[in-house]
């Protein structure tokens, strides 16, 4: 149960509400690097992602609890422990708050008013654990008009201009741009609580991190009163930017232009001299012309054959990967991309590696999502030095469940 | 959220010096680590980091000191010039390194950078007990670390855009530079848990690959490992009604109901109109059944009405929706505003313009005061003649060889 000592935030205890893509990611990036997290779930409250509907193609999984999980939820909860309580009862509350003394943060991200329901708003908490760093996530943030509204990933695309301005809504984008603000909010609010000695409540509202990541299209909408609407693949200060059918299906190549260099190589590689024009003027002028030759040049040739050619003459341009392009794609094979992890019902399957590769210190998952109340028992042990009378008791009371 | 301290803390990173030799792929880490309190040094090319040329521009007028885009990422940063890809420049490095704790980096073969290995993936010149953080498109190993991306492209590569946009379009790349603005806040991660293990492992390398952060979203290796190739293509969205966008009287608003519960909360936002009374409705497999007419009915139904006022209405039921906005329309929006999620910033160019602020909060706050972006080395004569002890004369003369 001990983290291994090559890991960054080895000794770090975290206690996980987290649920969904962006609670369960933020627990997984601080677990990848050595946190010992729990992830709770109750009894009778399992993890939403752990339900049929969520299943990845035919794989599902039943434990021996009953309690059924998905790959999806596995591949989010990588690298946690499974620790159930009942926040319902008053011995699962009390039970939290033992813990919250000895950990070092708290993770949630449920809707507006549950923490504080169950006498766990942070000032409660921190009256357990003056050190406690307590890390919130939300659609709206806990202050303005809308903070009490429900949202998914996709009401947040809509809301902060995200649709408008892809031209696309997307499920989940924003959950892990907020999970990972988060986590990295979390690991900073570590290092102000060792030096002050006082907790830190961090807030991450997916309406900041979007903002955040959307400075462009924001700046120009509100500095110059531009609305830029839908990109549709045209990057603002590129010379040329697009997507061009290639040979095959569904197959295409992505290309942006950002200087003039880049589109003196460009007409070398399509042999057309006579759209080599060395000016800025005069390429806005041909740039119809260009995108057509472009075009035409790409159509000829498969995704990867068109991208290859154009990075040998130092162009930045890639194929439009598909999910089987990424399982095969070389990079991500040289350098170990897919991992296999273990998981009781789910068996051992791949998954995508830790991306943060310190040299010292590398994020890793150890294992897949554990099942519901799987390492109860022996967290209490370790976090709380319970023996078996008083584990037999929180059993018998139903405070807690230990999956067999 | 939680108590207010009127005082205010020390920021995280307090202390910490941050050296950015990385341009565009690293703004977005030197941003956050700025916000965190970090004292960040920018040292760009002596002809100007590449994102003085990227637009939005103050009035939409291009100039060395008018992108917004620049004063957004490099706010509150010091910026020198300096042409680090000159074995000439190595002295200064050195002794610019000696003062670093971080070291941000992205070489590559249109960024050169003296003292760097690119074999073994090291800096000849920064301290030992220094964090060195590159982060570059794919990586540093494998048979692609030379590959060049911008963001769009990097998104491609992914396996993330496959998927996004309509059936019968083009993938769509989303706006703004995201993709690496991600990366930014993965690699703040890993520096944040190398800092915070640093006295007991010392210094180290992350290695963040861009690509590999985009391709660990959205369980792509997971998926395909049990479905095969692509079997959703590009989908619009995922759901159906009452989950959808609806045009309203004042404009577009959307529904995301995809809890069984949801169908009453709507029902309820619309007043339980005869329309959709039928009892067999309350099974989301006969809405699915029923994609287009329902859709249609729902559209009429809406069409007359306020978006906002049914966001409201929507939202007590316990319905998460949204409205659609625009940029613009979110920057005005009374929840953005009352948050103070734009925040006003001084630019470089000696304007104030409302960019988005920190991407996350704390309590207490430790706010980090925003500075104007540098203009092109502005801060030469601080950094090299008052921190590096050089002469005028000295610094004239680099000038004179292009140095800085």
């Amino acid at each position: 149960m001990r983290a291994l000592s090559d890991a960054a935030l080895e000794g770090v205890r975290v206690l996980s509400f987290g649920a969904f893509a962006a609670g369960n990611t933020t627990a997984a990036l601080l677990a990848e690097l050595g946190a010992e997290v729990a992830k709770i779930e109750g009894r009778s409250r399992p993890e939403v992602l752990r339900m049929p509907a969520y299943a990845i193609g035919p794989v599902m999984a039943t434990e021996p609890s009953g309690v059924t999980n998905t790959i999806m939820e596995a591949a989010l909860a990588r690298g946690t422990f499974g620790l159930s309580l009942d926040m319902a009862s008053d011995a699962g509350r009390q039970l939290l708050w033992r813990l919250v003394a000895v950990a070092d943060v708290v993770v949630e991200n449920f809707g507006a008013g549950v923490m504080e329901r169950w006498g766990c708003s942070f000032d409660e908490l921190l009256e357990r654990n003056p050190r406690l760093v307590m890390t919130s996530l939300s659609g709206y943030g806990r202050s303005g008009p809308r903070s009490s509204y429900l949202a998914y990933a996709s009401n947040i695309s809509n809301f902060v201009g995200l649709t408008h301005t892809w031209g696309y809504c997307h499920g989940t984008h924003s959950d892990y741009l907020t999970a990972a603000h988060a986590a990295m909010a979390t690991v900073a609010a570590l290092h102000r609580a060792r030096a002050t000695g006082r907790g830190v409540h961090v807030e991450a509202a997916q309406v900041d991190v979007m903002a955040a990541v959307l400075a462009e299209p924001l700046l120009e909408a509100v500095a110059n009163g531009h609305d830029p609407g839908a990109y549709a693949n045209e990057m603002p200060g590129a010379l040329l930017s697009g997507v061009f059918p290639c040979l095959g299906h569904d197959a295409w190549l992505a290309l942006e232009l950002e200087d003039l260099d880049d589109w003196h190589a460009l007409c070398q590689v399509l042999e057309r001299p006579d759209l080599d024009t060395g000016d800025a003027a005069a390429a806005e002028a041909a740039r119809a012309e260009l995108r057509d030759a472009v075009a035409a040049w790409a159509a000829a040739r498969t995704h990867h054959t068109a991208a290859h050619l154009l990075q040998q003459a130092g162009l930045a341009a890639g194929p439009v990967q598909s999910i089987e392009d990424v399982w095969r794609d070389p990079q991500h094979r040289s350098r170990g991309y897919v991992v296999e992890l273990d998981q009781p019902d789910l068996g051992r399957r791949p998954y995508p590696r830790a991306p943060i590769r310190l040299s010292a210190t590398p994020a890793r998952a150890r294992r897949a999502g554990p099942r519901l109340g799987e390492h109860t028992d022996q967290l209490l042990r370790t976090w709380l030095d319970l023996d078996d009378d008083e584990l037999a008791e929180l059993h018998r009371c139903g405070a807690v469940f230990q999956a067999r | 959220m939680g108590r207010l301290d009127a005082e205010g803390e020390a920021p995280a990173l307090a202390g910490v010096r941050v050296l950015d030799l990385g341009g565009a792929l690293t703004a977005y880490a030197a941003r956050l680590l700025a916000d965190l309190g970090a004292d960040v040094l920018l040292a760009e090319p002596p002809g100007g980091d590449r994102l003085r040329r990227s637009p939005p521009f103050a009035a939409g007028v291009e100039g060395t000191d008018a992108s917004l885009l620049f004063a957004y990422y490099r706010a509150t940063q010091r910026g020198i010039t300096l042409a680090a890809g000159r074995p000439a420049a190595l002295d200064l490095l050195g002794q610019l390194g000696a003062m670093a704790d971080v070291v941000l980096v992205s070489p590559s073969r249109r960024q050169p950078l003296a003292g760097w290995d690119a074999e073994a993936g090291t800096l000849s010149w920064s301290r030992p007990d220094a964090v060195l953080a590159a982060i570059t498109p794919f990586g540093l190993t494998g048979p692609m670390r030379d590959w060049r991306a911008t963001p769009m492209v990097s998104y491609a590569m992914s396996g993330l855009m496959h998927r996004v946009g309509a059936a019968d379009g083009p993938p769509l790349a989303p706006p703004g530079r995201q993709a690496w603005d991600e990366a930014g806040a993965y690699a703040v991660l890993g520096i944040l848990a190398a800092l915070w293990s640093r006295e007991r492992v010392g210094g180290q390398v992350l290695d963040l690959s861009v690509h590999e952060v985009q391709s660990s979203k959205d369980w792509l290796v997971e998926r395909y490992a049990v479905e095969g190739m692509d079997q959703w293509g590009r989908v619009a969205g995922v759901g159906y009604p009452p989950t959808g966008v609806y045009q309203c009287a004042d404009g577009p608003f959307d529904v995301a109901a995809h809890q069984l519960a949801h169908w009453d909360s709507f029902l309820t936002m619309l007043g339980h109109p005869d329309e959709l009374s039928e009892p067999s409705l309350t099974d989301p497999m006969v809405r699915r059944e029923l994609f287009d007419v329902l859709h249609e009915t729902i559209q009429q139904l809406v069409s007359q009405r306020s978006r906002g006022e049914l966001v409201e209405l929507g939202q007590r039921a316990g319905l998460p929706c949204a409205m659609l906005l625009s940029p613009a329309e979110f920057a005005r929006d009374e929840h953005i505003v009352a948050r103070g999620t734009l925040v006003p910033t001084p630019t470089p160019g000696d304007g104030t313009v409302a960019m988005p602020g920190p991407a996350h909060r704390a309590v207490p706050e430790a706010l980090v005061p925003r500075r104007a972006a540098p203009r092109l080395g502005e801060h030469n004569r601080e950094v090299y003649v008052g921190e590096l002890g050089h002469t005028e004369d000295e610094l004239e003369r680099w000038a004179g060889e292009g140095l800085v």
